[in-house]
């Protein structure tokens, strides 16, 4: 219960520090680049160190990398309905987490599972 | 436009977003480290990279722009913003790209005071050089025209 916890509050935390920088900057497109920090990645690899030690973290951080391009996938598709349509934000940007699920999993598929 | 600090806008966001973003972001991580435990790292490390936040700050963003703007915008200014959310955080998920390989290599061959610091610094770096190469192919092309 107690890792819960601290889980819980290390990353609301990073993840709100992150969003509160991201505010400060000008222009907008430039704050939403803190949309994209690691602050679940950096709460939970902080705690896993601690428990499971580097190397445990290191696959973890490997398997990142196909996270992060169906992240890339997610992003660019949302930016590129939003300019292009006129669809509610909100719905897009919820909607758009299929994809992010759907290039995790293929990618989890070829280049995670058979390592 | 260049890049500027303004803390105006902290004074626009309510504490009720910051509150539910501090929410969001702990409830993602202990659903992260929960699936973790239940699967393994090789799976839990995909989950790392989730956009958990980015619905949320493009909602609270549209908002915003659309109670400045007024009924007549039609939620335009508020879509706008929305592109502008999205766009800076794909040029960021490069950042995240970076953080994760420098992570991964570094983890194997230093202490993690080294690697994870190191890590965040890489994502700085490339994600704001991802936005500054972006922003000057855009130019380019707006001066071609």
């Amino acid at each position: 219960m107690g890792e819960l916890v601290a889980r819980f509050f290390l990353g609301g935390t990073l993840v709100a520090l992150f969003s509160v920088v991201g505010d400060l900057f000008t222009p907008k497109s430039f704050a939403g680049l803190f949309a994209a920090a690691p602050s679940v990645a950096l709460a939970t690899m902080l705690l896993t160190l601690h428990k499971e030690g580097a190397p445990f973290v290191a696959i973890e951080a490997r398997s990142m990398i196909v996270g992060a391009v169906a992240f890339t996938a997610y992003a660019s598709l949302v930016a590129w309905v939003l300019h292009r349509r006129r669809a509610r934000p909100t719905v897009v940007a919820v909607a758009g987490l299929a994809v992010w699920g759907a290039v995790a999993a293929i990618g989890w598929a070829l280049f995670v599972r058979p390592l | 436009m260049k890049i500027k600090t303004d803390t105006s806008a902290l004074r626009e966001s309510s504490w009720g977003g910051h509150a539910l973003r501090f929410t969001i972001g702990g409830l993602v991580t202990v659903a992260v480290g929960l699936f973790t435990k239940a699967t393994d790292a090789k799976a839990g490390g995909l989950m790392l990279a989730i956009p958990s936040i980015v619905p949320l700050g493009i909602a609270l963003m549209t908002r915003l722009q659309n109670r400045k703007a007024g009924p007549r915008a039609r939620g335009d200014r508020g879509r706008h913003a929305a592109v502008l959310e999205a766009t800076g955080a794909s040029c960021g998920t490069f950042g995240l790209l970076a953080f994760a390989v420098v992570a991964w290599q570094l983890l194997l061959r230093t202490p993690p005071w080294i690697a994870l610091p190191a890590a965040t610094v890489a994502w700085a770096a490339v994600a704001a050089g991802v936005w500054l190469a972006r922003k000057a192919a855009r130019s380019r092309r707006q001066g071609r025209v």
